[in-house]
């Protein structure tokens, strides 16, 4: 099933990186990403995969244990596709 | 108060009570280099970067503290990885510290600069960048935090020239470690109520085990891990990592468990109906077939990270979160529950360890042999035993004693040859009170045996014992069993190791015999300066038991 996740992080120029290095190492393909600076302290990036409820728990936690990683969540609820639509960022 | 970043650097150092740095300089790091000219930390130069990063991560396993390296930039940096991932798959707490090339000289491929941040993202717990002189002493702190705590790990801090060089105020803190507010996770909810329902599950279990991996160093968790046995009397197992963690000579120990575990130890975890998993991952090296390992089982997984669960073995339950304080948990559920009988269970251990048996010939010098001599020899001493990688990392494993879970340092997650002397040196200078005892091959030792030239020089009393068998033994084996004996590149021409070693300014030996061994082995135990041995075994030797690639671990090659 599509899944998207929201995750909130540090914005540091290495975040996005060692973020997406985990999708790559643990086999999960990105359909799409979406990123946006939403102050100058955190950034908020929306992602979509295909992968089963397992996986995603799975990838939820990994991602969870990046240490730059503020809040990890699935969106699936809100966020329909994340190509149309940016959410504002309430409070980090 | 006005300093330089290096200064600033040593003084983070020593906020974390760091005594001792491997590294090796350069341009990049020069100023860091210029800073530790008059600090109180003790610096070895190592011969090669890859033998700092494995000397700090040796330092940290057998200490319990973070060890710390540095390097240059460029080749200085990219000679860690090695070490960095070896500690890394160990869960081993190091700090590396690289000098990087000046901010205003980033990304135009300048003299030694390499994205160390980008080589090292996968193989760290953490990297940092620092760009700006304000937040050096923080990050410094804050990596020691983060690689001591949790689940222990590698942490890299870039610092550019630039910033090592620029002045700005500095103010102590003292050692934060633990201060630095963890990230908030959200709490199991369920606790003690998952704890009752593992202490419920075993007490049900007719076939129980427990499986000790490398989380056991944590804390004092083997204590509580020791006294769960002995209250419930269930026969415990351990991976590669876990050694030491359960007393080797204690009655519910049956040993090594996995692809080159003794057999006793594989047919108990194969015929259990629970295994009570304590602080392990569940690596390929331990289940064989992932799909087939827990068919008619009930898992019980605890660890400290929560990506480990659920990973390659699916568990029923499962308790996230502190060890020890898990285990005190069930040890305080467990004390008012009448005592389970499992004698049935243990009847068909006693008869797998009859059928199991095996004796080591002294005819001719076996590894298995030397192992048990060893152990023999320094009953009541306490010994660091280190390995390096391969049959003799197998057969050290298996005939070894090892009493404590800090006693025993092996690349078990990377399995990286070459580890072993560089890791010995760390471990003896973590542990002057202890003597160091390597275990290593010898393609193994020709990887970074020129770090012996480092121990004379701090005047280490290591002792080397080089298991010759002038072969690349494990992939020999390999080939023997699966290639048709075609052994391509795994035959090694002799060397004169002794040469060597007495070249580099050590005391050495050579045996062919038993008898050559323990009187090497007695005067290497009295020496004070680095002692080698070099132990001349049959290259036809091989690592039994063997499980079948694929196949459960109750099924043998050999
Ligand atoms: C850096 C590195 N390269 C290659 C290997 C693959 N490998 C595993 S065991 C082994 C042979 C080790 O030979 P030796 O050091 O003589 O030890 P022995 O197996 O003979 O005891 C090799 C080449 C490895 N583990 N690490």
């Amino acid at each position: 099933m599509k899944h998207t996740v929201q995750i909130v992080l540090q914005s540091k120029e290495e975040g996005i990186g060692r973020l997406v290095g985990v999708f790559r190492r643990r086999g999960y393909q990105i359909e799409s990403l979406l990123m946006t600076m939403d102050q100058t302290e955190y950034m908020r990036i929306i992602v979509t995969v295909t992968c089963n409820q397992l996986a995603l728990q799975q990838l939820l936690q990994h991602i969870d244990k990046l240490i730059d990683v503020v809040t990890v969540e699935v969106a699936d609820d809100h966020v329909t596709s994340a190509e149309i639509y940016i959410p504002a960022h309430q409070s980090a | 108060m006005q300093l330089s970043g290096s200064e600033m650097i040593v003084k983070c150092l020593l906020e974390q009570n760091v005594d001792i740095i491997f590294g090796y300089p350069g341009g990049a790091n020069l100023p860091l280099y210029d800073a530790l000219y008059d600090a109180p930390i003790r610096h070895v130069l190592t011969v090669h970067e890859q033998g700092a990063a494995h000397a700090a991560d040796g330092y940290a396993r057998s200490s319990g503290k973070v060890g710390v390296c540095i390097a240059t930039s460029g080749p200085g940096a990219t000679n860690l990885v090695t070490g960095l991932a070896t500690a890394f798959m160990d869960s081993s707490p190091v700090v590396a510290i690289t000098g990087q090339v000046a901010t205003t000289l980033f990304g135009q491929d300048s003299f030694q600069e390499v994205d160390v941040i980008g080589v090292t993202m996968p193989i760290t717990k953490h990297n940092f960048l620092v760009k700006d002189i304000s937040e050096l002493a923080e990050t410094v702190r804050k990596a020691f935090h983060i690689a001591g705590s949790g689940r222990p790990g590698p942490v890299l801090i870039d610092v550019p020239r630039d910033i090592m060089l620029a002045r700005s105020e500095f103010t102590a803190a003292i050692c934060t470690n633990g201060k630095i507010p963890a990230k908030e996770r959200s709490a199991q909810p369920s606790f003690q109520d998952t704890v009752m329902a593992a202490v419920e599950v075993i007490h049900r279990a007719k076939q129980p085990v427990m499986l000790v991996g490398g989380g056991m160093k944590a804390g004092d968790t083997w204590k509580e891990v020791k006294k769960l046995a002995e209250t419930l009397r269930i026969p415990v197992v351990s991976t590669l990592m876990g050694l030491g963690a359960f007393p080797a000579k204690h009655p519910c120990f049956l040993g090594l468990t996995g692809m080159h575990g003794h057999k006793t130890a594989n047919w108990t975890v194969s015929e259990a109906d629970v295994i009570l998993a304590v602080g392990t991952r569940f690596s390929d090296r331990v289940t064989s077939d992932c799909s087939k390992y827990a068919i008619g089982k009930t898992i019980i997984h605890l660890d400290v990270d929560s990506t480990e669960v659920n990973k390659n073995i699916p568990a029923e339950i499962v308790v996230i979160g502190d060890l020890q304080r898990t285990l005190l948990a069930m040890n305080a559920a467990f004390l008012n529950r009448p005592t389970v009988d499992f004698s049935y269970w243990w009847e068909r251990i006693a008869s797998w360890q009859k059928d199991f048996f095996v004796k080591y010939n002294t005819n001719s010098l076996n590894a298995p042999w030397i192992m048990q001599h060893m152990s023999g020899n320094t009953l009541g001493q306490s010994v660091i035993w280190v390995t390096d990688v391969g049959q003799h990392q197998m057969w050290a494993a298996q005939h070894l004693q090892i009493d404590l879970p800090r006693n025993w340092i092996s690349s078990g997650g990377l399995g990286t040859m070459g580890f072993g002397v560089p890791a010995a040196i760390g471990a003896q200078f973590a542990c002057p009170d202890k003597r160091t005892v390597l275990v290593v091959g010898d393609g193994g030792f020709k990887m970074t045996g020129m770090e012996l030239y480092t121990a004379i020089n701090a005047e280490l009393p290591i002792i080397i014992v080089i298991i010759n068998n002038q072969a690349l033994g494990l992939v020999r084996q390999l080939q023997r069993e699966f290639c048709r004996q075609r052994y391509t590149e795994s035959n090694l021409a002799n060397f004169d190791f002794a040469g060597f070693a007495h070249i580099c300014g050590a005391l050495a030996a050579t045996a062919n015999t038993s008898a050559e061994f323990s009187s090497a082995f007695a005067q290497a135990l009295q020496s004070e300066r680095a002692f080698v041995i070099v132990a001349n075994i049959a290259r036809e030797d091989l690592v039994e038991p063997m499980v079948s690639p694929g196949q459960p671990i109750n099924q043998f090659v050999r």
